[in-house]
C-alpha cells in the first residue's frame, strides 16, 4: 500500500492548491461478502432497525492531516425485497473508524425516508445526498468501516419479512489535501 | 517525486549578459563556450581587446529584489513556499524556483499547476486522473546530465600548453514503464496482479586528466598581424584517470495484490551497481577545434572528449534487491576485482558570426554539452549609441525559444535590456524574463 501511497500523494502534490477528490465504490467492497444484504422480520405493531455487519472499505493513506470538505452519495440503490407483510422500510449507513464504531449511533451518517411494501414485491430505492458533516473527519483515515441498516415497522396484520439488498453505494468525498 | 521531474528543464538563464539573452542566446564575445568546446578559439583573440565586447559584464538583479520583496528573508520561517506543512505550500512552484532562479525580473510568471485531482477506488480499481497535470507526466526517459571540466589549469608557450584538467560527467535517466505511464497520463485504472514499474540508469564518472594541447594561427588573411583574419586550428589530447565510477540500472516499483484495495502491494527492487574498486580508470582521448576568420565572417567547429573510453580495471557488480517478505533491502556481489569500460559523450559547437560594416551582426550556435542539442540564432543592429537585438532558440527539450531586447553605449559603459521566453517549468506555458545588465568596454 506504501507504493500506491507514494504515487498518490506525488501526484496530488503536484497539482498545488487543487482539491483531491475520491469517488469511492462503496458497493464493490460489500457485493458478495454478504454484509450488502440485510434481512428484516418485523412483527406486527414494531418499529425496529436490523444493521448489516460492518464492511471495511480501504482508503489511500497518508491524507490524516487534509481538511475534508463535504462527503455526498453520488450514486446509489437498494432493492426491498419484501416477501410478506405490510409496512415500511428506510435505509440508513452507518460510517466509523472501526468495526464496533459502525454499529453505534453516532456513526449515522445518511437517513433515507421509509419506503411503503405491500406483500410478496421488490421496491427500488434511490439513495443519494450529503452525509452528515460531523463523520467528515473519518474519511482522512486510510480504512472506514460501514454498515448499512433497515428501519422497519409493521402497518399491518402478519409479520413484514424481506431483504434489503444494496444494488450501488458511491461517495465522493472532496477534501482539501495537506499530506505533510 | 515522480511527477516532479519533467522531460528536461532546459536552462533558461544560460547567461547573465543580457545581450547574450537579447539575441537568443548567441554570444558575441569569443570566450564562454566557444574556448570552452572549440580549443582553436584559445589562439584568437577576445573581442573585448577591440572594444567591441564588454570587458565586464554586471547584472542588475531586479529579479532578486522582487523575491526578497515577495519573500522577506526574516519571513522564510513561514513562508508558505518554503513550508511544506502550510496549505499553500506547492512543491510545483519550489522546483520552478530552483529551476528557474528569480535572479533577473520575471515579465510572465509560469503559473503552476492547480487542479483538483480525481480518484475513484473500489475493491478492484484505482484510477488517478490529474486532469490537466497530466501533462507534466513523460512520454520518454526523463532525467538530467551534464559532461563538466571542473578545472582546466597549464602552463605553455608557442601555442603549446601542457596542464591538467579535471572531468565530471553524471547522467540519471527515468522511464515509467507502460502500465505506470497509463495510469498516470491515461487515468487508466490500476489492475490486480499487476507489476507498475520505473526503470532507472543512472552513471557519474570523475577524474583528472593530464593534457597537451596546441592552438595556433595557421595562415593570415590580407589584414595581417593587426587583424584576426585566418584560420586557427587547436587539438588536445587527454590522459583520463578516472578517480571514481558509479552505474545503477534497474526497475522500482510495486506488483499490486487482488483485490487492489484490501491487500498490500508488493514492492519490486532489483538492480545492479557497478562501482570501481578505487581510481584504476584510464583511457585517452582528445578535442579538436578550427576556426575561419575573414574581415567580418568568422565560423568555427570544435568537438571535444573524442575516443573518450575509460578502461576501469577493478570493478565490481552488486545486486540490490528487495525482499518483501522481510521488508529489507539486500544485496549480493555478482562480480568481483572485473574490467569495465565506460565512454564520455562527444560534446562540440559550432559557431558562425557575420559582422556587416551598417552596425548589423548576425550570429548563431549549435551547442551539445552531454545531452541534447541547443541551437541559438541571433541578430544585433547598432545606430549611433542605440542597440536593438532579436534572436530565436530550440532548447534542449526542443522548444522554440525567443529573445529580443536592446541597449544603449555611453562611451565606455553600456546599459542592455534582454528579454528571454522559457519553458524550463513545471507547466506547459512558457514564461519570460527580463534581464538587465551593465557592461563596460
Amino acid at each position: 500500500m506504501k507504493a500506491l501511497a507514494v504515487i498518490l500523494l506525488a501526484a496530488v502534490a503536484a497539482c498545488g492548491e487543487g482539491r483531491a477528490i475520491f469517488n469511492v465504490d462503496v458497493y464493490s467492497f460489500m457485493a458478495g461478502t454478504g454484509n450488502d444484504t440485510v434481512p428484516y422480520v418485523i412483527p406486527i405493531g414494531v418499529t425496529d432497525t436490523v444493521l448489516s455487519p460492518p464492511q471495511k472499505v480501504s482508503l489511500p493513506p497518508g491524507f490524516g492531516n487534509s481538511v475534508v470538505d463535504s462527503v455526498r452519495i453520488t450514486s446509489g440503490g437498494a432493492n426491498l425485497i419484501n416477501t410478506a407483510g405490510t409496512g415500511t422500510i428506510g435505509f440508513q449507513l452507518y460510517i466509523a473508524g472501526d468495526s464496533l464504531g459502525a454499529l453505534s449511533p453516532s456513526a449515522l451518517a445518511i437517513d433515507i425516508p421509509p419506503t411503503a411494501v405491500n406483500g410478496a414485491q421488490t421496491v427500488a430505492v434511490v439513495i443519494s445526498g450529503d452525509l452528515s458533516p460531523a463523520l467528515n473527519s473519518v474519511f482522512t483515515n486510510s480504512e472506514i468501516w460501514l454498515s448499512i441498516g433497515a428501519v422497519g415497522s409493521n402497518t399491518g396484520g402478519v409479520i413484514v419479512t424481506g431483504d434489503m439488498a444494496l444494488t450501488a453505494l458511491q461517495i465522493r468525498v472532496v477534501m482539501q489535501e495537506h499530506i505533510l | 517525486m515522480l511527477l516532479l521531474a519533467p522531460a528536461r528543464p532546459a536552462r533558461a538563464q544560460f547567461s547573465l549578459d543580457a545581450r547574450r539573452i537579447g539575441m537568443g542566446g548567441v554570444s558575441l564575445s569569443r570566450g564562454g563556450d566557444l574556448r570552452r568546446f572549440n580549443p582553436a578559439y584559445r589562439a584568437v583573440k577576445d573581442r573585448a581587446a577591440d572594444g567591441s565586447a564588454p570587458r565586464l559584464t554586471i547584472p542588475i538583479p531586479l529579479g532578486l529584489i522582487d523575491f526578497l520583496k515577495e519573500h522577506p528573508l526574516n519571513q522564510l520561517d513561514e513562508d508558505p513556499l518554503f513550508d511544506p506543512k502550510s496549505p499553500l505550500f506547492n512543491p510545483v512552484e519550489l522546483m520552478n524556483l530552483i529551476f528557474n532562479p528569480p535572479i533577473f525580473y520575471e515579465v510572465r510568471k509560469v503559473p503552476a499547476p492547480t487542479n483538483d485531482v480525481e480518484v475513484t477506488i473500489g475493491k478492484n480499481a484505482f484510477v488517478v486522473d490529474l486532469g490537466a497535470t497530466q501533462v507534466l507526466i513523460p512520454e520518454q526517459e526523463f532525467g538530467l546530465g551534464s559532461t563538466s571540466r571542473l578545472l582546466d589549469m597549464g602552463f605553455g608557450f608557442a601555442g603549446f600548453n601542457i596542464g591538467v584538467m579535471g572531468f565530471l560527467q553524471y547522467e540519471v535517466g527515468f522511464t515509467l514503464d507502460d502500465a505506470l505511464r497509463d495510469v498516470l497520463k491515461n487515468a487508466d485504472s490500476v489492475r490486480a496482479n499487476t507489476s507498475y514499474r520505473i526503470l532507472g540508469d543512472g552513471l557519474v564518472q570523475a577524474g583528472l586528466a593530464p593534457t597537451i594541447s596546441f592552438a595556433g594561427r595557421l595562415t593570415r588573411g590580407p589584414g595581417g598581424e593587426e587583424s584576426d583574419d585566418g584560420i586557427y586550428l587547436g587539438a588536445a589530447l587527454h590522459y583520463y584517470m578516472g578517480a571514481t565510477y558509479a552505474r545503477g540500472v534497474g526497475p522500482g516499483g510495486f506488483t499490486t495484490g487482488d483485490p487492489v484495495f484490501g491487500t498490500t502491494p508488493i514492492g519490486l527492487l532489483d538492480d545492479t551497481l557497478y562501482t570501481s574498486n578505487g581510481p584504476f580508470g584510464t583511457g585517452v582521448g582528445g578535442d579538436v577545434g578550427v576556426a575561419w576568420i575573414s574581415g567580418p565572417f568568422e565560423v568555427g567547429v570544435g568537438v571535444n572528449d573524442i575516443g573518450a573510453e575509460l578502461t576501469w580495471s577493478d570493478t565490481k557488480a552488486q545486486r540490490i534487491y528487495y525482499h518483501p517478505l522481510t521488508d529489507s533491502l539486500y544485496s549480493t556481489v555478482l562480480v568481483d576485482h572485473v574490467e569495465t569500460t565506460t565512454k564520455l559523450p562527444i560534446t562540440y559547437i559550432a559557431n558562425a558570426a557575420l559582422r556587416m560594416g551598417t552596425g548589423t551582426t548576425v550570429g548563431g550556435e549549435v551547442v551539445n554539452s552531454g545531452r541534447g542539442t541547443v541551437i541559438h540564432v541571433g541578430v544585433e543592429q547598432r545606430a549611433t549609441v542605440f542597440a536593438v537585438r532579436g534572436g530565436i532558440a530550440r532548447d534542449q527539450r526542443k522548444k522554440m525559444q525567443f529573445g529580443w531586447g536592446g541597449g544603449v553605449r555611453l562611451g565606455s559603459v553600456g546599459l542592455d535590456v534582454g528579454f528571454w521566453t522559457h519553458s524550463n517549468s513545471f507547466a506547459d506555458k512558457r514564461g519570460i524574463t527580463m534581464a538587465t545588465s551593465i557592461s563596460i568596454y
